[in-house]
């Protein structure tokens, strides 16, 4: 088989030898990209994670802080740890919890103003400029997905000026980037929105705009978050979900979430 | 004792509580929510806590204004124009304390623009709107008299007439709007399936008692103190608040008891956790004590007990005791149910100050609910003491 050029890229962002399976994250990309050709409407994202490959290093969590600029307070996919059995028989269990996306949503149904819906592709927004902050969502979410802005900046209380990159004349530029949550610019520092919003995950869909996975998903090391279109039967999501090793997060709640957990 | 007697240290208190209140109303505007110490877990604190308790009692005092309708003893209108007083104070109270606690105040209207019709919180809204709008017209209608001679006009009696039929009109239909606000509140909690604590079917008709105990307090402490007149009427009237207030508070520790020992029997774990965070928790004391001992029993006996009882300061003051005390009983609707994770692991998932299962009011939250309620109980005083609250003509 003779070696492309594509192939030899493929080799060097997955590592994989070519002609060996091909790494998910490729294979998620391409499965993306036939979704990104259908109407909204007709696509179901869902996340699946592989807790078994799951090692908890929070770089999910660091690389969605960092792709959505936020806030101290605010945190979308925080990796929960726990400690399972008695010495000497323990181990433990990570498990990131983004937003669930639910089919179901409770928090759509409480908001006073109509600011938080389900898209057609059935991801859940808020809508920033119609938020008016009395996070009745919040209290509503049963996986406490939601968080609120309340417009700090982590550099905050740090000294002016340290060494290298530390302290806030260095530090305060990077904090007040702007977000592009929802392929728009939210310039922070001026106390506009989101500041005094309720906040959430998207599953990055600014970025699956521009044809790029949720950054969570790129970002794992273990290649434990999976990501795709469920009403595409070959996506590796599909198959995924169909094992028996699913479950979903509080079932009983009848919230039909769409982020699926391989235990 | 007498309103003589109470006129300064009234007076001091309130300007106290609006001087506190300033300062933390510049604090909020300036600093934003940066200064609560809620955070996004526990993220509803004392201001939703004094919301509910404002309006409560606006709702109580509201039903204390159509008592003589309702049960048809004359003496309760003594109370009329003082309980519509009460309500309209109270209700501003309680729309201040959650329209500072908004993320983004500026954008209230948009409830009005585009409210979302399953949302329990928007109906709450559009009924608050609805509440003020009757209780202005009832207070136009009443004060009519002393307005229509100021501006050098009579009232004659064939407009009293007039004005009685349209006043009870307005007074059949606020009960019903009373009871759907008040009973809103506690539906606005009781629907929150996430949350087990809240989810209890009978909250709105808790709340609804609730806001009669509050009700019965104020109006009580007011009778004992604000109406000069000591005569049998007054006698009838003080003997009358003391058996409701018994009443009502029976009936709303019949609740207390009931929500917490069937849910602690039902031993559904978050609901267990946070009836005990209540009951044994770091803050025990703002239930046994606050709550129970100085909202609930002190007044209870006080009320039942007849040596006491005949006592107007002291009937007096078990009234203002139960309205000190509620001020606990929001607290502990609002925070429990905050502060025990929806999934346990949570609490050390990422470590940050607003991430925290655990809440006690900052030092500015304190500083605008008191300034918020020296507000209330400013307008109150100022309509006490610039309007003729102790008579009615019309009603």
């Amino acid at each position: 088989m003779p070696v492309t050029t594509e192939k030899l890229v493929e080799f060097i962002v997955s590592g994989a030898p070519v002609g060996t399976p091909e790494d998910p994250l490729l294979r998620m990309q391409q499965d993306l990209k036939r979704a990104l050709k259908k109407p909204l409407e007709q696509r179901r994202w869902i996340m699946a994670i592989d807790l078994r490959k799951c090692v908890g290093c929070s770089a999910c969590t660091i690389a969605c802080v960092a792709e959505n600029k936020l806030p101290p307070g605010v945190v979308y996919r925080p990796v929960m740890d726990e400690e399972i059995g008695t010495y000497p028989n323990v181990t433990r269990r990570f498990l990131p919890r983004p937003c669930m996306q639910c089919d179901e949503p409770p928090c759509v149904n409480v908001c006073p103003v109509q600011a938080t819906f389900k898209r057609a592709d059935g991801i859940v927004v808020i809508n920033y400029d119609d938020c008016i902050g009395c996070r009745y969502c919040i209290t509503a979410c049963p996986y406490n997905a939601r968080t609120f802005d309340f417009g700090g900046f982590y550099s905050k209380g740090t000294p002016a000026q340290g060494p290298s990159i530390i302290g806030q004349v260095k530090t305060i530029a990077y904090e007040k980037a702007d977000s592009f949550e929802y392929g728009k610019a939210w310039p922070r520092g001026q106390g506009s929105s989101p500041v005094g919003n309720v906040r959430k995950c998207t599953f990055c869909s600014h970025r699956l705009n521009a044809g790029m996975l949720p950054a969570c998903t790129t970002t794992c090391i273990g290649r434990a978050t999976f990501f795709g279109d469920a009403n595409d039967a070959g996506s590796l999501v599909s198959e995924l979900i169909g094992s028996t090793r699913m479950i979903r997060l509080k079932e009983e709640m009848g919230t039909e979430p769409k982020v699926y957990y391989l235990i | 004792m007498n309103y003589k007697t109470l006129r300064l240290p009234l007076w001091g208190l309130s300007i106290i509580a609006l001087l506190i209140g300033a300062w933390g109303a510049y604090e909020r505007i300036t600093v934003g929510h940066e200064s609560t110490a809620y955070g996004s877990y526990v993220v509803w604190g004392l201001g939703v806590a004094m919301y509910l308790y404002f309006v409560e009692l606006a709702a109580g005092a509201h039903l204390f204004a159509t008592m003589e309708f309702i049960s048809g003893y004359k003496p309760f209108l003594r109370l009329y124009r003082l309980a519509l007083a009460v309500a309209l104070a109270a209700i501003v109270g309680g729309l201040l304390n959650i329209w500072s606690d908004l993320g983004r105040p500026e954008r209230f209207w948009e409830v009005y623009l585009r409210p979302n019709p399953n949302s329990v919180m928007a109906f709450m809204v559009w009924a608050y709107t609805l509440f003020i709008v009757v209780l202005l017209a009832q207070m136009l209608i009443e004060f009519r008299p002393e307005w229509m001679r100021a501006l050098g006009k009579t009232y004659s009696s064939q407009t009293q007439m007039r004005d009685r039929k349209i006043l009870r009109i307005l007074m059949i239909l606020s009960v019903p709007m009373v009871i759907a606000f008040s009973g809103g509140v506690g539906a606005l909690f009781g629907v929150q399936g996430a949350r087990p604590y809240w989810h209890v079917g009978m909250y709105p008709v808790a709340f609804i008692v609730t806001a009669l105990v509050s009700g019965a307090g104020m109006m009580t402490f007011l009778a004992a103190f604000f109406i000069p007149d000591h005569d049998e009427e007054h006698q009838g009237l003080m003997s009358a608040l003391r058996r409701l207030l018994a009443i009502f508070l029976v009936a709303e520790g019949l609740f207390v008891f009931a929500d917490y020992s069937i849910s602690l029997y039902g031993a559904l774990p978050p609901n267990v956790a946070a009836i005990r965070q209540v009951l044994t928790g770091q803050y025990w004391w703002a239930f046994w004590i606050i709550q129970v001992l100085i909202g609930m029993v002190i007044p209870f006996v006080i009320a039942v007990t007849p040596g006491l009882g005949r006592n107007t300061v002291l009937t007096g003051l078990a009234g203002i005791l139960v309205v000190f005390g509620f001020v606990a009983v929001r607290i502990n609707v609002v925070l429990p149910a905050l502060t025990v994770p929806e999934i346990e692991a949570l609490r050390t998932a990422f470590a940050d100050p607003r991430l925290g299962f655990t809440y006690f009011p900052s030092v500015g939250e304190w500083a605008l609910a008191i300034g918020i309620t020296g507000v209330v109980a400013t307008l109150f005083l100022l309509a006490y003491e610039r309007l003729p609250l102790l008579k009615t003509e019309v009603a």
